[in-house]
C-alpha cells in the first residue's frame, strides 16, 4: 500500500479541518506502519481503539462549523457521517487481533473511506466556507 | 503570624491580602456553617475571595438551601478568633475533633453502599408522601455527590458499575446524579447550580419509580394505562417535588423536561431546541446513558460502546450535539468499572481515564492463563500488548472486593475535601 500523504490535493483551505484530516492520515499511516513492520496486530490495537473517539471528535466540529454557518447541505453531509460512523461503532475490533488479512482490510476500508470524505464531502463544505471568507 | 497564615491556607488573592495587612484584621476565614442561623440576621459580612463585599451583617439567610449555596461557595468572614483557652475556643476545637472524626475515609464502595442507603430511605418517603426533610436529605445527598465527585468521580462510577443487587429505580438515579455532576463540570456549569442538577438527577424519576421497578420484570408491552403513567412522569415528579417544599427552579425545570427532545419528539410538552435548558440536556443524555447500560426487563443491558453509539446518532436530533460529543470523549467505551481484558490476556477493570478515556488504565487482577493474581497490577493501555482488547463479565476471584477496595482513593464519608 502507497503512503497515504498529505499534500496539496488534499487541503482544503479550512485550517481547522486541514489539520484535523492530516492528523487522521499521520494516524492511518502509524498503524500501516505498524502492520508493515510486522509488529503484531495486538500491537496497533491502541491505536484503533482511539478511532472512535477520534471520528466522534471531527465529525462533531466540522457539523459545528456547518451549523454556525448555516451550511445547507447540512443535513446530507450530517447523514453521511452517521452512516461511516455506525460502521466504524459497530466493527468488531478484536477481528484485527492476530489477523494481519484482516488488518489491511480495514486500513484499505479507512484510507479508501477518508480520501472520498475530504476530497467529495468535505470539499463541497470548504468551497461554502471560503465563499463566506473562512479559512 | 495568624494572618499569613491564613492567606497561605486560603490562598486569598493579593488584593484582599494588602487590605488585610492595612487594616491589621486578624481573623479573615471561611464561612462556616454554624456562623449562620436560619432566620438570623447575618452577624457578620460576607465577602467573595477576592474581597468584594456579598452580604452584609444583618441580612437574613431564609433557608437551608440559601445557607448551602453559600457555604460551598468560596466565601470569607472577618471575625476575631477566638482566644486560645477560652471556652469558646475549646468547644471549637472539639467540634473540628469532632468533624474530623466522622468525616472518617472510606473506600468508595462504602460510601456508595452508605450513600444509597439515604437514597433508599428518601425513595421511600417519596412514595409516602414526601416533605421538608425529604427535600433536606436530597439536598445533603446532592452537596455529598458534589463533593465527592470533584476528586472521585471516577471512583464513584465504577463502585456504582459494579454494585450488586440494587432497585433499578434507585441505583440509575445515583448514576444519573454523578453523570450530571461529571458533565456538568465539563461544560462549566457554575457549583451551586450543579448541586441542583445533581438533586433533580437523583430524584428524576421519584414520580413513577415503583412502576420503573415492576416494570423492571415485565416482558410483555406496556398496557395503555402504564404508557399514560411514563408519559405524564415529569409532571407527576414535579408536583411531587413541590409537595417536598422544592422551589429551586434550576431542580424542577430539569426534572420537567429531562424527557423533551429537540427535534420535538419528547414528552410531555414536545418542546424544541432552544426552549428546553441545558440543565435539562444534561439530564436527558446522562439518564439515557444510565438506563441503556442496566438490564430491564424487556432488554437486555448494552456495552458503553453500543449505549454511546447511539446517543452519538441521535446527536443534533434527540440529543444535544455538544453534550453528545463530550460525555464520549469524558466517558470512553471503557469507562470505570468495566472489566476488561487485555490483549497479553490479563483482565482487569479500568479505574480511570489513562492518557484519554479511549485508553484506561486498566488494573488487572487476572494472569494471562486466567489465574486470580494476589496483587492488582496497574497497566497502561496506550502501551504496547496491553491495548483493551474487549468488555467481559468479571469472573470470580476470590479477593475480588479487597483488590477493588484498593484501586480507588479512599472518600471523605461526608465528602468534604
Ligand atoms: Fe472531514
Ligand atoms: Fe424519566
Amino acid at each position: 500500500m502507497s503512503k497515504f500523504v498529505f499534500d496539496d490535493s488534499l487541503r482544503l483551505g479550512i485550517t481547522l479541518i486541514d489539520e484535523q484530516h492530516s492528523r487522521f492520515i499521520g494516524y492511518i499511516n502509524d498503524t500501516w506502519d505498524a502492520l508493515e513492520r510486522g509488529d503484531s496486530s495486538a500491537e496497533f490495537l491502541p491505536i484503533l481503539n482511539q478511532l472512535l473517539d477520534y471520528v466522534v471528535e471531527h465529525f462533531s466540529c466540522e457539523e459545528a462549523l456547518m451549523r454556525e454557518h448555516g451550511y445547507p447541505g447540512y443535513r446530507d453531509h450530517k447523514e453521511r457521517h452517521n452512516q461511516t460512523a455506525a460502521e466504524l461503532f459497530d466493527f468488531d475490533l478484536r477481528l484485527l487481533v492476530n489477523d494481519r488479512e484482516e488488518s489491511a482490510a480495514f486500513l484499505n476500508f479507512l484510507t479508501a473511506w477518508l480520501r472520498n470524505h475530504i476530497l467529495v464531502v468535505d470539499k463541497e463544505l470548504a468551497t461554502f466556507l471560503r465563499d463566506k471568507g473562512i479559512s | 503570624m495568624a494572618i499569613v497564615h491564613l492567606i497561605a491556607e486560603k490562598g486569598l488573592s493579593e488584593r484582599l491580602q494588602s487590605c488585610m495587612e492595612g487594616k491589621k484584621i486578624i481573623g479573615y476565614r471561611r464561612l462556616r456553617e454554624q456562623d449562620i442561623e436560619i432566620g438570623q440576621p447575618l452577624r457578620h459580612s460576607v465577602h467573595s475571595e477576592t474581597g468584594a463585599l456579598l452580604l452584609k451583617k444583618g441580612y437574613v439567610i431564609k433557608d437551608e438551601v440559601q445557607r448551602n449555596k453559600l457555604v460551598n461557595q468560596k466565601v470569607y468572614i472577618y471575625a476575631s478568633p477566638d482566644k486560645p483557652g477560652s471556652a469558646a475556643y475549646r468547644s471549637g476545637l472539639a467540634r473540628a475533633q469532632q468533624e474530623k472524626e466522622s468525616d472518617r475515609l472510606v473506600d468508595v464502595f462504602e460510601w456508595v453502599e452508605s450513600h444509597y442507603g439515604l437514597l433508599a430511605i428518601i425513595y421511600q418517603e417519596f412514595a409516602r408522601g414526601p416533605d421538608e426533610t425529604t427535600r433536606a436529605k436530597v439536598n445533603l445527598l446532592a452537596e455529598r455527590i458534589h463533593r465527592a465527585a470533584e476528586k472521585h468521580h471516577d471512583g464513584l462510577l465504577a463502585a456504582i458499575h459494579l454494585a450488586e443487587g440494587k432497585a433499578y429505580s434507585h441505583i440509575k438515579a445515583f448514576h444519573v446524579a454523578v453523570l450530571c455532576e461529571v458533565l456538568g463540570t465539563r461544560i462549566g456549569i457554575g457549583p451551586a447550580q450543579r448541586v441542583s442538577l445533581v438533586a433533580a438527577g437523583l430524584t428524576h424519576d421519584v414520580g413513577m419509580w415503583q412502576l420503573q421497578d415492576e416494570l423492571q420484570l415485565r416482558e410483555e408491552p406496556l398496557t395503555d394505562e402504564q404508557w399514560q403513567q411514563i408519559r405524564k412522569h415529569p409532571t407527576t415528579t414535579v408536583a411531587l417535588l413541590k409537595k417536598a417544599g422544592v422551589v429551586d427552579p434550576t431542580w424542577l425545570q430539569a426534572v420537567q423536561q429531562h424527557h423533551e427532545r429537540l427535534n420535538g419528539s419528547g414528552y410531555p410538552q414536545g418542546l424544541k431546541e432552544n426552549q428546553i435548558a441545558q440543565v435539562a440536556r444534561v439530564l436527558a443524555v446522562a439518564d439515557t446513558f444510565a438506563a441503556m447500560v442496566r438490564q430491564r426487563g424487556d432488554r437486555d443491558k448494552r456495552l458503553p460502546k453500543e449505549a454511546l453509539r447511539d446517543i452519538f446518532l441521535s446527536r443534533g436530533e434527540e440529543i444535544d450535539g455538544t453534550l453528545a460529543q463530550l460525555f464520549i470523549k469524558e466517558l470512553g467505551m471503557f469507562p470505570p468499572g468495566s472489566a476488561c481484558r487485555l490483549v497479553s490476556g490479563e483482565i482487569g477493570i479500568a479505574v480511570g481515564p489513562g492518557t484519554s478515556a479511549a485508553a484506561p488504565d486498566v488494573e488487572v487482577i487476572f494472569d494471562h492463563d486466567g489465574q486470580p493474581m494476589k496483587r492488582a497490577v496497574l497497566r497502561d493501555t496506550t502501551s504496547k500488548g496491553f491495548a483493551v482488547r474487549e468488555i467481559v463479565p468479571l469472573p470470580e476471584h476470590p479477593a475480588r472486593q479487597a483488590l477493588l477496595a484498593k484501586m480507588w482513593d479512599k472518600v471523605p464519608k461526608k465528602g468534604r475535601l
